[in-house]
């Protein structure tokens, strides 16, 4: 079984080419941060307009790259949210056509879903398993028990941590995109901050709050503006502080995660860790410490599978495709759209939850 | 798991013709598509003339209904989307999301099918629909020149001046009802027409010879005649015509402060 990946929800235009033996056999990714880097963070409409630039010469080129006609694929994929809805609408619409020429099946999956199955595309991983997603637009906890079917643990109750990220690099002058810019500056710290906020550590839940960690981090930058000592050094110090103190509290809600996982799913197979934020190497280091405590192993998946890409989307429309799923042509894009649909939202989270 | 392969498989299947093999294009055969203003509509085109359409009124809810529409079109017509030889779609201007809906498909086809893909102006679709309802206007399917305006679904309408054989004698514009008003007197403008112009309706009592104005709007069925033009004279890239550039606020000064 072989298909084609579009993933458009976000920033990234991309296509891929994945079969079921876990091949990959194109995995384009069209960044368009040089679109967005002005303004500081994603524009919608900047998104969506080029994701319609560009993806049918994307999809053009991956097709080639992978040596494949549209009448041999067994599917098209399309993430279908949530997400951005201009960006999800052009790569739905984008599938849906090429799925009715060749009248194939259209299956549309949730982003989501893409980063929570991406471990079983990398490394054949059995459920059920525990994911920690972590990235600018989601930040939760959940146990992956199949194809589908997910039990959230716990989300956050503001910002994603990636976001969070995009938004101490802004405090501290850093650029964007926030995460790569906040460790690369982490590294030339001399005294990381260390008193900055833990949110949420300890708490019996497993959810996640960034908003006053980096109400915290402002008021340090603001006070030592106004006394002319914000420096580089003052800078790399509450970088490397504010890395970690997130990095502390994810690592906290996700010990609590495997305490909770275990009680109700005693064969956990592993810890897996998707999303942009798993790229962090502080991050992958000390779930690694949680992983080896509980006697799992974590599966990080290579950052260009953890960031979006359309492989991870290919691979989940394979594993609906073999259970017989497709979507219909009349399926709508949806903006919001919980991996764990049981789950009660959480106030002030948004789509993040 | 259905079916597993290995390497050689998959290297015999792309070397073989598909088990369905595609049907040959039949010339002059066109599938028009528009989702840019307030109506969702497809079209077919073949042996000269509209072999099948459809058109729905909708303001949102084209990513729903334009697939859909495009297969009950196409089964209408008795003909496999793989026999059509070229795809059109309306650039707009017109509804962001809708345009990029008709764009999006349009382009997906055209990749998928191994067709041209070409583009088409709202302005000059909505003015050959009026074209084709001559009863509209008493003496002739279309004056000299003319004022077309589309919904921007904002304040202001986005407004073009064509001549009667379609061409732009001004390009498109986002302009103030004080600009269109301007523009009339100034052409000496006597007919307008879109779906636009209700924004016009109040402001016509000042005017000493107020221009008639006269509702039209974009239909596939009207883009696949103009895109049967032997000539190709209304032939766009199939690159949407937004006009209004995005809405972005700059971020505060202080967020873009660089490094100490």
């Amino acid at each position: 079984m072989i298909v084609l990946g579009i993933e458009s929800s976000c920033d990234e235009t991309a296509a891929a080419v994945v079969d079921s033996d876990r091949r990959i056999r194109a995995n384009l990714v069209l960044s368009q941060l040089d679109e967005h880097r002005p303004f500081g963070g994603v524009v919608p409409e900047v998104a969506a307009r080029s994701h319609l630039d560009h993806l049918d010469k994307l999809i053009e080129a991956a097709m080639r790259e992978a040596c494949i006609g549209f009448e041999a694929l067994d599917g098209i994929v399309a993430t279908g949210g949530p997400g951005l809805i201009g960006g999800v609408i052009v790569g739905a619409m984008t599938a849906k056509a090429i799925a009715a020429v060749h009248r194939k099946p259209f299956i549309a999956v949730n982003h989501l879903e893409g980063h929570a199955l991406t471990a079983r595309l990398t490394d054949d991983v059995a459920f059920p398993y525990l994911l920690l997603l972590v990235s600018g637009g989601h930040c939760q906890l959940l146990v992956v028990e199949g194809v589908g079917r997910y039990c959230r643990l716990g989300a956050t109750i503001d910002d994603a941590v990636g976001e969070a990220f995009d938004k101490a690099a802004k405090l501290l002058g850093l650029g964007y995109p926030g995460g790569p810019a906040v460790e690369q500056a982490a590294k030339a710290a001399t005294a990381p901050v260390l008193d900055l906020p833990r949110p949420m550590k300890g708490r019996a839940d497993c959810n996640f709050s960034f908003s006053g960690l980096k109400t915290a981090l402002r008021q340090r930058v603001d006070a030592l503006r106004t006394a002319g000592q914000f420096d580089a050094n003052a800078q790399a110090n509450l970088a490397a502080g504010f890395q970690l103190a997130a990095i502390d509290s994810l690592a906290d809600r996700t010990r609590q995660a495997v305490r909770l996982a275990r009680e109700t799913t005693p064969d956990l197979t592993a810890l897996v860790v998707a999303g942009g934020v798993a790229a962090n190497t502080a991050l992958r280091q000390r779930l690694a410490e949680i992983a080896a405590s509980a006697d799992l192993p974590l599966l990080a998946p290579p950052g260009k599978l953890c960031t979006d890409n359309a492989a991870m989307i290919a691979w989940a429309g394979l594993e609906r495709l073999r259970l017989g799923e497709s979507s219909p042509l009349d399926f709508a894009p949806r903006p919001r759209w919980p991996l764990d649909q049981t789950a009660a939202p959480l106030s002030g989270a948004g789509v993040k939850a | 798991m259905i079916r597993k392969h290995d390497q050689a498989d998959v290297t015999e299947q792309q070397r073989l013709p598909s088990s369905n093999p595609a049907p040959t294009a039949i010339s002059g055969t066109i599938l028009a598509l528009d989702a840019a203003g307030h109506a969702c509509s497809a079209a077919l085109w073949r042996d000269g003339g509209i072999a099948a359409q459809e058109r729905r009124a909708m303001s949102h809810g084209h990513a729903v209904e334009l697939l859909p529409m495009i297969e009950r079109v196409m089964a209408a017509g008795g003909i496999d989307l793989r026999q059509v030889e070229r795809i059109a779609a309306t650039v707009g201007p017109g509804g962001f999301t809708g345009l990029r809906i008709g764009l999006a498909t349009a382009r997906g086809l055209g990749l998928a099918i191994g067709c041209p893909v070409i583009g088409l102006s709202s302005f000059q679709v909505a003015a050959a629909a009026l074209a084709g309802r001559p009863a509209a206007l008493p003496d002739r399917f279309l004056p000299d020149r003319f004022l077309v305006v589309l919904d921007s679904r904002r304040a202001e309408p986005y407004a073009a001046l064509l001549g009667g054989d379609l061409s732009f004698l001004r390009p498109p514009a986002l302009m103030t009802l004080e600009e269109i008003w301007a523009l009339i007197r100034d052409e000496a403008v006597s007919t307008v027409i879109g779906d636009g112009i209700a924004a016009l309706q109040s402001g016509n009592a000042g005017e000493t010879s107020p221009p008639a104005l006269i509702e039209a709007a974009t239909d596939a069925a009207i883009a696949a005649a103009l895109a049967a033009d032997p000539n190709h004279r209304f032939d766009l890239p199939p690159d949407p015509v937004y006009i209004r550039p995005p809405d972005i606020s700059q971020p505060k000064s202080a967020d873009l402060k660089s490094t100490p």
